[in-house]
């Protein structure tokens, strides 16, 4: 057991427990940020110096996105806006499943060693044992992809949809560490890409929804939103495609 | 290293566009640079040109070449269309992006990477150009939501499956060897097939995996739909089937009833996206179900493991992605030019704007094929592999369905022309004394110049939207031909690729 790895594998199941499953927004979002944050020191032996510092500055920067524009955006969900945020069965329950979820990939990564080593007769070492950095990197990866799914794929809102995809995507790339051993230092500058990708196009979706709630509660006019975006044309926001003032027809002047 | 160089002018010129969208003249400029920069770059990729990169491979080939040379044009003429059209330049940025990650995806030696990579660049490719979608602000979270959790979901489930694949219990583990039938192994690798074939339906909006691909179909300009449904989505098929190539089938297991599965929703697909495409009146939903029915036959690849399907299987994908293009350049085109996407508005199309007739045309003659095309010959291959005898003779005939469907169109454009046919004066080529003409507030060549672009603009983006067209034809006609095989590195655990790739 390397006690500092199990240390940090905890860490990381709590912070994807509690991105998952916190109500508030602000604390959500610490939790991300552990999880994203930490994850990139699990596994043996960790990647290149630079490559590290690449995987943690990706992480920050991911949630420094989300929480540039949660700050700014107050939202109500489409789906069922009177609904409190977070999860819907609360975080005790959430942290027994991401326990469960440990307990079967410690023992899946012990059967997996037995298997690497081609000695299926090994003994037993214990509970404690069985905590490799391998094991804890898969209980962690594990927890947080049985956490993140339903928000991923079930989630009210942008908030909680982006959470669950960052917080699913970055437990796959840790049960790899675990299960497949580390992925080359391509590969996880790969993870960067794809987690600030989706960090990205969160922050855009609930931007959008805040505005939407703008415009829902009047409070800001339509027209901002061509310009902002640049979708207008010169002149101005794009018109309707059935608006006869978006005519091709040749003005006045020197031919 | 022209990969690279490629991923260096396109990634940073699309995020700078995307950064500058606000101010539209500047972004195209710098997109539209960045673009025309890449068409020089991918032309130059070869089969030499191997790079190790932190850790990895990448590697040219001469198939790579081809792909990246047809989207960095594909992403230039559609920038170009959007600037004509007037239509902000939301969609060029996130199209740069897709370009330069898709390159670094496709030649990359290890499905992994490739994966992570193409999935990055269809959320960015998803959400981003959602600024344009049709209903404004109130649509586009919802839609945003719709469309990122399945490219989400397919990414996830392949790289879970390249970890199962490089981990103790896979094919490549010590115990594994290549033809010896292992019951456990066998029902892994099944499961993978599975696993892996499902991503891709869900990736390409193969039934039952439609609805969200229909949906951003139908939301967005045509410009928006290349880099996701197209070139993103064929690329993302095109690594899992060189992961399916090097890690399922060196195994030798039958797999019967995972490929009957595969087949069953590959036709279904075939044959329902079909039937949809022709009987829908907007040319938004043709598109859309096109898109489907082109996916069905790619899904219809994985249901029969062998060389000769996985050539045939990347000879279809890469037409289909070209191919769309030009349809989706079409509709984006005929929308903008008549203000209107159903067919019963559009009649006369055609008379009113022969340029965009010819390019549908060439749409059509690239979507249905001749013998000797590269398209044509991978279709039938695949479809009588999967589905042999009377099935497979009707799978192929609903896979020509594009006859119908695009030549009515075309026979609606030939139609007496509908009240908003005849008024779209747009669509007119202003032509004084054998030149085209325009209207400037001074006669300077630059102003009288900019005055004939912006009074030709619908001609113009018309004549682009024809370029996108013969490009699917080329690359319907030529395919990727020899170029792919040999391409992959091979048997190391995870690595596979999309078997365009050089390999280490």
């Amino acid at each position: 057991m390397n006690p500092i790895q199990t240390g940090l594998a905890l860490l990381v199941t709590a912070g994807a427990v509690t991105a998952i499953s916190a109500r508030e927004r602000r604390t959500a979002l610490v939790g991300l940020a552990v999880a994203l944050g930490l994850s990139p020191f699990l596994g043996e032996p960790l990647p290149q110096m630079s490559t590290l510092a690449s995987r943690v500055v990706g992480a920050a920067l991911a949630a420094y996105l989300l929480r540039a524009v949660v700050e700014r955006a107050r939202t109500t969900p489409a789906r069922g806006p009177q609904l409190p945020g977070g999860s819907r069965i609360g975080w005790p329950a959430e942290a027994l499943i991401a326990a469960a979820a440990w307990v079967v990939a410690v023992e899946l990564a012990a059967e997996l060693a037995t298997l690497a080593l081609g000695d299926s007769s090994a003994p037993a070492t214990g509970v404690i044992g069985m905590l490799t950095p391998a094991a804890v990197a898969a209980a962690a990866g594990l927890a947080s992809i049985v956490v993140a799914i339903v928000p991923t794929f079930g989630g009210r809102d942008a908030m909680r949809t982006t959470t669950g995809s960052l917080v699913l995507i970055q437990g796959i790339l840790l049960f790899q560490v675990g299960i497949a051993g580390p992925p080359g230092d391509l590969e996880q500058l790969g993870g960067v890409v794809l987690i600030l990708a989706l960090a990205t196009a969160g922050a855009w979706l609930i931007g959008a929804e805040g505005r939407r709630s703008r415009l829902e509660a009047g409070r800001e006019p339509a027209e901002d939103w061509a310009g902002e975006c640049g979708t207008g044309t010169a002149d101005g926001p794009r018109a309707p495609l059935d608006d006869p003032a978006r005519s091709s027809a040749p003005r006045g002047g020197t031919p | 290293m022209s990969v690279l160089l490629l991923a260096a002018l396109t990634i940073p010129g699309g995020i700078a566009t995307v950064l500058v969208a606000a101010r539209r003249r500047r972004a195209f400029a710098i997109g539209l640079a960045a673009a025309a920069a890449s068409i020089v770059v991918a032309a130059s990729i070869g089969a030499e040109d191997t790079v190790p990169l932190a850790g990895a491979v990448i590697g040219g080939s001469d198939g790579l070449r081809t792909i990246t040379l047809a989207w960095a044009i594909s992403t230039f003429l559609f920038g170009l269309m959007d600037g004509l059209l007037g239509d902000g330049p939301s969609v060029l940025g996130p199209s740069l992006v897709g370009l330069g990650l898709g390159a670094l995806g496709l030649s990359a030696a290890d499905a992994g990477i490739g994966f992570v990579v193409l999935t990055a660049a269809a959320v960015v490719a998803a959400v981003l150009p959602l600024v344009m979608v049709r209903g404004g602000p109130m649509a586009a979270p919802g839609l945003g939501l719709h469309t990122l959790r399945p490219v989400v979901g397919a990414g996830a489930l392949t790289i879970v499956a390249v970890v199962w694949g490089a981990s103790p219990v896979g094919p490549f583990s010590a115990g594994a060897l290549p033809g010896i039938a292992d019951p456990a192994l066998e029902r892994s690798l099944g499961l993978a097939l599975l696993v892996v074939a499902g991503a891709v339906a869900v990736r390409l909006g193969a039934i039952p995996f439609h609805a969200w691909s229909a949906r951003f179909t139908e939301a967005l300009p045509g410009s928006a739909v290349p880099p996701l449904l197209a070139w993103g989505a064929g690329a993302f098929a095109l690594v899992a089937l060189g992961w399916v190539d090097v890690t399922i089938t060196p195994a030798g297991a039958s797999l019967g009833a995972e490929r009957d599965l595969i087949a069953i929703v590959a036709i279904a697909s075939i044959v329902l996206g079909g039937i949809a495409a022709v009987i829908h009146d907007d040319i938004e939903h043709v598109l859309a179900y096109a898109i489907v029915q082109d996916a069905g036959i790619a899904l219809l690849s994985f249901a029969t493991l062998g060389d000769a399907a996985v050539a045939a299987g990347r000879d279809w994908i890469v037409a289909a992605m070209a191919v769309t293009s030009g349809l989706a350049a079409w509709v984006l085109v005929t929308r903008a030019t008549f203000r209107t996407n159903r067919r019963a508005d559009l009649r006369g199309w055609a008379r009113r704007s022969p340029i965009l007739g010819a390019a549908l045309v060439v749409v059509l003659a690239a979507a249905v094929g001749l013998p000797g095309m590269a398209a044509f010959g991978a279709r039938g291959t695949i479809i009588d592999l999967a589905a042999p005898g009377a099935l497979g003779v009707l799978v192929l005939i609903f896979a020509l369905a594009p006859v119908v469907f695009l030549g009515r169109l075309l026979l609606t454009g030939v139609d007496a022309m509908s009240g908003p046919v005849r008024e779209a004066a747009r669509a007119d080529v202003h032509i004084r004394g054998g030149r085209a003409d325009g209207w400037a507030d001074d006669p300077s060549p630059l102003r009288v110049a900019v005055a004939v672009v912006q009074t030709n603009r619908h001609a113009l983006a018309a004549a682009a939207a024809v370029l996108a067209a013969l490009i699917g034809l080329g690359v319907a006609v030529g395919g990727l031909g020899s170029t792919v095989v040999g391409g992959g590195s091979g048997q190391e655990p995870g690595a596979s690729p999309s078997g365009i790739n050089g390999g280490p």
